[in-house]
C-alpha cells in the first residue's frame, strides 16, 4: 500500500488540476454562451441573404454577373482560409481541421494545383509549420471573430483576388456549428459564389421555397447591381459567420472537455481520499500493534 | 387613409447581430438608394438597394413610431411583408432615456463642430451625426438644452 504522504500529493495535485478545470470551464461557457446569443440573433439575416440570393439566381430573367460565370481554371491556384485555435484542451476540435487541410494539400498535390493557405490560430501554424508549409497570411489582428470591418476586408480581398484570375477557388475549413449537439470540421466553398448561395440555400433554418411565390417583382436599380451588392454582403457575412461559427463550437467543446476533465479529477480526489484513509487507519493500527507488543515484550 | 391601401402589414428589420424590429405597421418610409420610399399596404412586389438616411415606421399598434438611421442593406416587400436587411442601424429602440440623451448630444455636438474624434468606436461622421439629431427631433427625444 502506498504511503499516505504520497496518496495526498497525489490528491492535492488531483484538486489542483480539478481547479484549473473547472475555472476553464466557466470562462469558455461564458465565452460560448455570448457567442451563441450573437449567432442565435444572426440566423435570421442569414435566412433572408439566402432568401434573396435564391431569388436572384432563379430569376427567369438571368443576372450577368463576373461572380455568376461559370467556374473556368484560370490561375491553376486555390485559396484556402484555415480557422483553428490558439489554445489547446479543446477535445479533437484542432485535429479534425487539420484532417481537412491533409485533405486539400493531399488534393492539390494529386491534381497538380497550387494551394495558398491563410491560417488563423496558432494550432493551426503549427501544424502548417509540422507539414513544412508557409501560409500566405496569418490573421493575427484580432483574436477569434473579427469585427465587422475586418471581416468585410477579407472578404473584399478574396472577391478581388478571384475577379482579377488569380485565385480559382476559395474555402473556408472551419468547424461549423449546427447545434449545440453537432458541430462538425468542413470546408465551405465561399467562392465561386453560386456554390455558396447552394449552401446558404440549404443551411437556411426555414424550408422557405414553400412561402416563395415565383412572383414578378421591380427591382431598383437593375439586377447586376442588386447582385454585385448582394454578393459582396453574403461573401462578407459568410467570412464574419464562419469565425463565429468556429469561435463557438471551439468554446463548446472546450467546455465538455473540461467538464469531463473535472468529473475525472473529482472521481480520482474520491478515490484517492478513500485510498489515504485506508492508509492511514492501516498505519494507526501497526502502530497500535507496535506499542501492544512492546509492553508485552517489556512484562 | 382611403382605397386598397388602407390597413396594416408586417415589417421585420434585421441586422448581422439582431432582429431589431418584428410587428405590424401601417406605414414605412425608407431611404433607397435613389430617394426616399414609401410602402403602404398591398405594395407591389419589390427589391430594392437601400440608402443612408432615416427609416420610418409609422402607426405601430399599441406603441409608437419607431426610427432607424440605416446605411445600406436590401429591403424586400412581398405579399403585405417587408424585411430589411441592414448592416449598419442606429437606433433609439430598447435603449434607457439616458444613452439616448447622451447619444443625441454627442450628435448634436458634432454637427456643431465641437466633438473631436477620441476612439475608432465612438466616431461618428457628420452626416451620420445629422440624421441623428434629425432622428431626435422626429421621435422628440434627447436634451433640448445639450442641442449646439
Amino acid at each position: 500500500m502506498a504511503n499516505t504522504r504520497n496518496i495526498l500529493l497525489r490528491r492535492n495535485a488531483a484538486a489542483n488540476i480539478s481547479k484549473v478545470t473547472s475555472t476553464m470551464e466557466t470562462i469558455s461557457s461564458v465565452r460560448y454562451r455570448q457567442y451563441y446569443n450573437q449567432w442565435a440573433e444572426g440566423l435570421a439575416f442569414y435566412d433572408m441573404l439566402a432568401q434573396l440570393a435564391y431569388l436572384m439566381v432563379t430569376a427567369q430573367s438571368k443576372v450577368e454577373h463576373p461572380l455568376l460565370e461559370e467556374p473556368k481554371i484560370r490561375s491553376n491556384t486555390n485559396a484556402l482560409i484555415a480557422i483553428g485555435s490558439d489554445r489547446g484542451l479543446c477535445g479533437a476540435y484542432n485535429n479534425e481541421i487539420f484532417r481537412q487541410i491533409d485533405t486539400h494539400v493531399r488534393m492539390a498535390k494529386r491534381f497538380g494545383r497550387e494551394l495558398k493557405i491563410y491560417a488563423k490560430g496558432k494550432k493551426v501554424l503549427g501544424y502548417l509549420e509540422h507539414l513544412r508549409i508557409k501560409p500566405a497570411h496569418v490573421y493575427e489582428n484580432f483574436s477569434e471573430v473579427p469585427t465587422a470591418e475586418q471581416a468585410n476586408e477579407i472578404g473584399d480581398f478574396f472577391t478581388k483576388e478571384y475577379l482579377s484570375g488569380r485565385i480559382d477557388r476559395l474555402g473556408i475549413v472551419y468547424n461549423r456549428f449546427f447545434s449545440p449537439a453537432s458541430q462538425k470540421a468542413q470546408t465551405l466553398t465561399v467562392l465561386p459564389v453560386v456554390d455558396l448561395i447552394d449552401d446558404l440555400t440549404t443551411r437556411a433554418t426555414v424550408i422557405w421555397p414553400w412561402e416563395l411565390a415565383f412572383e414578378d417583382f421591380e427591382l431598383s436599380p437593375s439586377a447586376e447591381d442588386i447582385f454585385e451588392t448582394l454578393a459582396e454582403m453574403i461573401i462578407r457575412t459568410s467570412v464574419s459567420g464562419c469565425f463565429l461559427e468556429a469561435a463557438v463550437s471551439e468554446h463548446l467543446s472546450r467546455v465538455v472537455c473540461m467538464r469531463n476533465a473535472s468529473d475525472n479529477a473529482d472521481d480520482m480526489i474520491k478515490e484517492l481520499t478513500k485510498d489515504y484513509n485506508r492508509a492511514r487507519q492501516g498505519q494507526i493500527t501497526v502502530e497500535l500493534l507496535d506499542i501492544v507488543s512492546g509492553v508485552e515484550a517489556a512484562k | 387613409m382611403v382605397g386598397i391601401s388602407y390597413g396594416k402589414f408586417r415589417v421585420v428589420l434585421l441586422t448581422p447581430k439582431a432582429k431589431l424590429l418584428d410587428c405590424r405597421c401601417g406605414s414605412v418610409v425608407l431611404p433607397a438608394h435613389d430617394g426616399q420610399l414609401g410602402v403602404l399596404r398591398n405594395h407591389c412586389p419589390l427589391l430594392s438597394k437601400v440608402g443612408f438616411g432615416i427609416m420610418q415606421v409609422r402607426e405601430i399598434p399599441d406603441r409608437s413610431d419607431a426610427f432607424f438611421v440605416i446605411n445600406g442593406g436590401f429591403a424586400r416587400v412581398s405579399e403585405n411583408h417587408m424585411t430589411v436587411l441592414a448592416y449598419d442601424v442606429i437606433t433609439f429602440e430598447g435603449k434607457d432615456s439616458e444613452t439616448v440623451e447622451a447619444m443625441v448630444s454627442h450628435a448634436h455636438s458634432v454637427v456643431a463642430g465641437q466633438e473631436y474624434i477620441r476612439t475608432q468606436q465612438e466616431a461618428i461622421d457628420i452626416k451620420k451625426a445629422k440624421f441623428i439629431v434629425h432622428m431626435a427631433e422626429l421621435a422628440s427625444v434627447g436634451a433640448p438644452g445639450t442641442s449646439g
